[in-house]
């Protein structure tokens, strides 16, 4: 057996355990998001509000089919979709500075976003567009990536990079706290959904309108997987190989974005998930952008949904924002990465 | 020539009021190995960068093949040469089989079965075959090194630029590596190398470029450029030229002034 086909077996190998355990605990997380909570549902109500919801089966209604098709499943959704997206936007930002401690939260992007979601909601009249809310927190946070861009251009150390996104999130995050205490209106999420998020509020305009930002975004971050491996090896490097470093760097940020202000119109300002999940996936499947990027989606939608059912749960019924379970479980992750990267 | 793959036409290159190449002109046939030699600061790596492409020249112009390489797209660029220069993968965490198939990105959508010969061939001819499941960031320097070599030889150009490709390599592999440019040479390639070691050019180059403070001092035969005084003028240190013991081409050797 030779060094290359047996690291080859074993990468392949590797990344199919990851897609099932994954793809198991999708499927587990969401069953468990839709039957767990205050009001008793079982997999028999399940089953009777997709029966009647499809046109496949009818009867009389339950009190089950509301909660599930009006509070549990966009509920879920968010949790999936917006999980997915701060995975995969943590892929996209650790591969494009290449610094493993890039994340949409700790550089700002997601507080800007969050910024941009209130100003759309501002812009809009009563009632509000969820469609508005979320196009605007994407602008907040394409902003704010471009802007980390042309930072990251002027510094050379990895570290002074993130803590010149960490001055930038903390100050995004307190002018956004600012505004949504000074503005105190019954339109506007509380000061809790953003700045330590939350699923509570998840309707099924919201999921509508933030899931092709997401879609759209993930699908451009693994468009640009191949370049965005090549850029691993230095930016001078990559241009050799026929990268146009420029466009790569520019699209993958406003792809971030993009997604990061979808996710943050789902879930508020959420920090750690795009930060560990891909650390964590990384070191057990490899580098490669392509896949990290799926199984980060995966890993990311898994993580929160089951973070908010965790949240909604442990305590009820008291709900606890999910953005204290993220840090709460992801602080020992990160510091067990860092005390074990090879220095 | 007229079957040049490689031309340097009166290039000049400036910056902050000095100039890094005054006016140089090379000429590179397919089929030849042509080493640049010269004192830190003569402007060796700065041409090797222009005919890359990398720096667009003041005066003058660098042309690969038929396309100017200012005015090239850098996917042309990457199927017309490649380069090797000074290695900074510290922090790369792709392992070896991955980075040297990097070196077909500019190919992408070539025959995928092709493609695993090609890298699994590349990585053979520098000796790093045994390493293909390791991080690149867990290699010696030498080692990293010979992996630039091979994404490089798996980029499969017609050009080649290298920057001290043997810097930080064993005697053994420093042979092995100007060897392998040697046979890439026979088969069709243009290869200019910048080279610190003298000796290493007079045995493998078939011509060298002599730079000093931007200017070419003389091209030629290792035999031609190689004369005490025109090194010692160059290097500020007294050298005398002999013959090689055991190879036809010249020995350099430093004197010393004790």
């Amino acid at each position: 057996m030779t060094a290359t086909s047996d690291f080859r077996r074993h990468q392949t190998v590797r990344r199919r355990q990851a897609f099932s355990v994954l793809g198991f605990l999708l499927v587990a997380v969401t069953l468990l998001g839709l039957l767990a909570g205050s009001v008793a549902v079982g997999f028999d109500d399940l089953m009777h509000m997709i029966g009647v919801r499809s046109g496949l089966t009818s009867g009389p209604d339950r009190l089950s089919d509301s909660v599930l098709w009006s509070i549990r499943l966009p509920r879920v959704l968010a949790g999936l979709v917006g999980g997915a997206g701060l995975g995969v936007a943590g892929v996209a930002l650790q591969g494009t500075f290449r610094n493993p401690l890039a994340d949409p939260h700790l550089v700002g992007v997601a507080p800007a976003a969050g910024l941009g979601a209130v100003a759309g909601i501002a812009l809009t009249p009563a009632g509000g567009s969820p469609v508005i809310m979320m196009l605007c927190a994407a602008a907040g946070g394409v902003l704010l990536a471009l802007l980390m861009m042309r930072i990251a251009a002027d510094v050379v150390e990895s570290g002074q990079f993130v803590l010149v996104g960490i001055a930038l999130g903390f100050a995004f995050l307190a002018i956004l706290g600012v505004v949504v205490l000074a503005w105190d209106s019954p339109r506007v999420p509380t000061f809790t959904f953003w700045v330590f998020g939350g699923l509570s509020g998840s309707t099924w305009s919201r999921v509508v309108a933030a899931t092709p930002l997401v879609v759209a975004g993930a699908a451009v971050v693994v468009g640009l997987g191949r370049s965005l491996d090549v850029l691993a090896l230095g930016e001078q490097e990559a241009r050799h190989l026929g990268v146009d470093v420029s466009r790569v760097k520019t699209l993958a940020l406003a792809a971030v974005g993009v997604i990061v202000g979808g996710a943050v119109g789902l879930a508020g300002v959420v920090g750690f998930v795009g930060l560990v999940i891909p650390l964590v996936l990384r070191s057990w499947s490899g580098p490669s952008h392509r896949t990290l990027v799926i199984l980060s989606a995966l890993a990311g939608a898994v993580a929160l949904t089951a973070i908010d059912i965790l949240a909604r749960t442990i305590a009820a019924p008291v709900e606890i924002p999910v953005g204290l379970l993220t840090a709460i479980g992801g602080a020992p992750v990160l510091v067990w990465f860092l005390l074990r990267r090879p220095r | 020539m007229t079957d040049a793959l490689v031309v340097a036409d009166d290039v000049t290159v400036g910056r902050n009021g000095r100039l890094l190449l005054n006016c140089v002109s090379l000429s590179v046939a397919a089929g030849e190995v042509v080493g640049i030699v010269g004192p830190n600061g003569a402007g060796k790596s700065t041409l090797l960068r222009v005919l890359a492409g990398d720096i667009a020249p003041e005066q003058g112009r660098a042309i690969l093949m038929t396309a100017d390489a200012a005015d090239a797209t850098l996917q042309q660029l990457a199927r017309l040469r490649a380069y090797v220069g000074p290695q900074s993968v510290s922090d790369v965490v792709f392992r070896v089989e991955e980075v040297v198939a990097m070196g077909r990105h500019p190919l992408s959508g070539s025959d995928a079965a092709a493609t695993e010969r090609t890298v699994a061939a590349a990585m053979d001819i520098v000796d790093v075959g045994h390493l293909a499941g390791r991080r690149l960031r867990t290699l010696s320097s030498g080692e990293q090194q010979r992996v630039g070599l091979a994404r490089a030889f798996a980029q499969q150009t017609p050009v080649l630029l290298l920057d001290e490709p043997t810097s930080a390599l064993d005697v053994g592999h420093q042979e092995m590596v100007l060897k392998v440019l040697r046979h890439l040479a026979h088969e069709g390639a243009a290869v200019i190398a910048v080279l610190h070691d003298l000796n290493l050019a007079a045995v493998h180059a078939d011509r060298v470029v002599l730079l000093d403070g931007g200017q070419a001092q003389a091209v030629g035969t290792p035999r031609e450029v190689f004369t005490a005084d025109r090194l010692s003028g160059a290097y500020r240190e007294p050298m005398e030229v002999i013959d090689h013991p055991f190879r036809d081409c010249p020995l350099v050797l430093t004197v010393g002034t004790d």
